[in-house]
């Protein structure tokens, strides 16, 4: 089958209109550095799609959870082979302000029969696949992580492409037998894509990439450091971004320069004193679970009308097991191991109740958080599964938490109207009386 | 004047009734409740008169007033809105220290409050966009059945058991209720059947904020003594009695007018420690 046509060329190049617009927008506007640095790599990575399409250059898909270092390492030379992380469409969509485009292809994929249970992330995927805007895809890679949906995605991904999707199974517990047991299937998966595109693994390559990923890294904890600062200096919109540019972005240069940008801009905030909350920083919640992907202004809401910031989220929480040591094959193997189970999100979600309210709780202890944010999702029946845990604990270590439920992509779920009418509530009948703010 | 004679009032604009409350020192000196009309500022009006009256003071008198409920933006001689969580919480806690879990069902919303020892909430539920397990849904089978609701608390005890009302929809149930009577299901049986079908919904509020006791039930369905003893069997517990004779419908406005006297207290105390640093700077200077 062909998915190269006009019609998907026409899509991206909507969505570079609308990133490039915002990014003109926003261009003069001293507070928007970080996320300029964010809208020029989403504005490269759509001109990367164009120029792949238009060149011809292969393409090899993975999934929401996965990490593209090895298909970076393919071939003799630089950038043989495009990894295009699929949801990546339905993110930018969304970022451009386009979230009928995303309903639009949720019910499509709906109507072909998905279950609406399964993640509008992937439904929506699902849906621009069958539009036929997606690039071919050589293959395909996936992983069972971030949570079951994956597992469901890859099989319809398989029927719709007729081309092989080879899965890396993530287990349950985080040791490092699993790691070992991890690393044995990207072993695999290098024979896989070897075999897929006729080219070898070059492990210098990958050596360098995996450094460059360990820079994007060292970049990541700094800017999180700093946002350990009271006031939070920048604003919480951020670190949804921070998810998208770890799976998309690691072991490139350009991810890299843009998690430089997200600390550099946050250090300059610091120094000036800045809040992310124009009239004062009031509370400081920890969001954990999907961000509001479908109106993202929704955070900048928060910290104009209730000064509520988020200084890190479950998206953003990027931990030093996901550095790798360079030192030979094996350690690099091991370490993209690691790295995979440690990713945000399949962390707290493919696992133990334990490592997603550990998380919680230590992120709500080394920022200083007033109150804890479960941002339920409707499709992540695995973090409502621990729901009461996560209420248990939050309650014995006295942390006021806000349960909400709605769909990150799917405004048709909660509105933003709804949502707003529960945070105000929270605010102001749960955390500020005990703040005496 | 002392603050044991401060007059504070709470005034509880709500879907069905209105509520308010008059507090001498911080003690009820009395309370009135009417129907909420389509003017929730007349309504406000009225119903804060009538309880001035009853305890026979002046509007002048009281010098802090906060407004609560669906129309607390329509209370426009309070000082302040507090929303209704806070004040059935608030209102709850001054009666019963020991209560940790409310329940306020109302005519329009059911919530389910969780607070700790201060009083202050750790959490809550509340279905606000669906008739279903508030007073409003009893108000409409009622009317289906031809009774009133005081008809259905007292035939909730006679004999029977409870049908089954499987949809806690309003607009369905009430197909149910209308089958039900076709087929001569005795109106007893029916009855329980549809406090079951609230007490069910309740419950599943009340479990995610979770059931911690003491538990007290607020607002005007904690009246209806069918609903509170479904409630209580579903739940295993038993709610605590408000005490005093104190009219579970009340708490709300009771809250707020407790609310008024902290913060009146407050700026007193706020406005004599600035006299006394004054007074402090000008024996210094």
């Amino acid at each position: 089958m062909t998915v190269l046509g006009k019609e998907r060329a026409k899509d991206f190049e909507a969505i570079y209109a609308g990133v490039s617009g915002l990014l003109d927008r926003h261009q003069g506007d001293p507070d928007s550095r970080a996320f300029n640095a964010f809208l020029f790599a989403a504005k490269m990575a759509t001109e990367g799609i164009l120029s792949a399409l238009d060149d011809g250059k292969p393409v090899i898909s993975y999934n929401l959870g996965g990490i593209p270092e090895l298909l970076l390492a393919l071939g003799e030379n630089e950038n043989e082979i495009f990894p295009f992380a699929m949801e990546k469409v339905v993110a930018l969509q969304s970022l451009v302000g386009d979230s009928n485009y995303n309903m639009e292809s949720i019910d499509l994929a709906e109507a072909q029969g998905m279950s609406s249970d399964v993640c509008s992330t992937d439904r929506a995927t699902i849906g621009n696949l069958s539009k036929k805007i997606l690039p071919e895809s050589l293959c395909s890679v996936f992983v069972t992580a971030p949570c079951d949906s994956q597992t469901v995605a890859a099989e319809s991904i398989k029927e719709i492409t007729a081309k092989d999707v080879f899965m890396i199974d993530i287990p349950h517990l985080h040791g490092e037998r699993e790691i070992n047991y991890v690393a044995g299937q990207l072993k695999e998966e290098i024979k896989f894509l070897e075999e897929k595109s006729g080219k070898k693994l070059n492990w210098d390559r990958l050596k360098e990439v995996c450094a460059e990923s360990n820079r994007m890294i060292d970049q990541a904890l700094e800017w999180l450091e700093l946002r350990k600062t009271v006031p939070c200096p920048q604003t919480s919109k951020m670190l949804s971004t921070m998810y998208i540019l770890l799976q998309d972005g690691s072991g490139t240069k350009g991810g890299t320069w843009v998690a430089s940008e997200f600390a550099a801009d946050a250090k300059e905030r610091v120094l000036a004193g800045k809040s992310a909350a124009p009239g004062g920083e009031k509370i400081r919640a920890i969001w954990f679970g999907s961000p509001t992907w479908y109106n993202i202004g929704f955070y900048e809401w928060m910290e104009n009308e209730l000064g509520m910031v988020v200084p890190v989220d479950m998206f953003s929480y990027v931990v030093p097991e996901m550095y790798v040591d360079t030192s030979t094959p094996e350690t690099i193997l091991h370490d993209l191991a690691r790295k995979q189970i440690f990713m945000p999100m399949g962390r707290h979600f493919t696992g133990a109740p334990e490592y997603f309210v550990d998380d919680l709780l230590r992120a709500v202890s080394d920022y200083k958080a007033d109150c804890a944010l479960f941002a339920g999702h409707v499709s992540c029946k695995h973090a409502w599964g621990i729901i009461g845990l996560l209420k248990e604990a939050l309650r014995e270590a006295d942390v006021p938490l806000l349960d909400f439920e709605f769909d990150l992509f799917d405004p048709r779920i909660t509105s933003t109207e709804t949502l707003q009418e529960q945070f105000r509530r929270f605010a102001h009948d749960v955390v500020l009386p005990r703040l005496n703010r | 004047m002392p603050n044991q004679e401060k007059v504070t009032a709470g005034v509880d604009i709500g879907s069905s009734t209105s509520k308010a409350v008059i507090l001498v020192g911080g003690k009820i000196a009395s309370y009135a409740i009417g129907p909420s009309s389509v003017s929730p500022t007349k309504t406000a009006h009225l119903v804060f008169q009538q309880a001035l009256s009853s305890a026979g003071i002046h509007r002048e008198q009281v010098t802090y007033t906060v407004g609560t409920g669906y129309g607390r933006a329509k209370v426009e001689f309070a000082d302040e809105n507090v929303s209704e969580i806070s004040c059935h919480a608030k209102g709850a806690h001054h009666l019963l220290a020991e209560v940790r879990t409310i329940v306020d069902v109302g005519g329009q919303d059911t919530k389910a409050i969780s607070i700790n020892k201060s009083g202050l909430v750790m959490e809550f539920a509340m279905n606000d966009k669906c008739a279903a397990g508030t007073g409003r849904f009893l108000d409409f089978m009622a009317r289906s059945m031809g009774l009133e609701i005081k008809d259905m608390v007292q035939m909730h005890f006679q004999d029977g058991y409870p049908a089954m009302i499987s949809s806690m929809c309003s607009v369905f149930a009430e197909s149910e209720v209308i089958n039900l009577i076709n087929e001569e299901v005795p109106l007893p049986s029916i009855i329980k059947g549809l406090h079951k079908s609230v007490a069910n919904r309740i419950s599943t509020l009340i479990r995610r904020v979770g059931v911690e006791n003491e538990i007290v039930m607020t607002g005007g369905v904690a009246k209806n003594n069918g609903v509170v003893e479904t409630l209580e069997n579903i739940l295993k517990c038993r709610f605590v009695t408000l005490p005093g004779n104190v009219d579970p419908q009340i708490i709300g406005a009771l809250g707020a007018a407790v609310i008024g006297f902290e913060k009146d207290q407050s700026l007193q105390s706020r406005t004599e420690n600035a006299g006394n640093n004054r007074g402090t700077q000008q024996a210094q200077f």
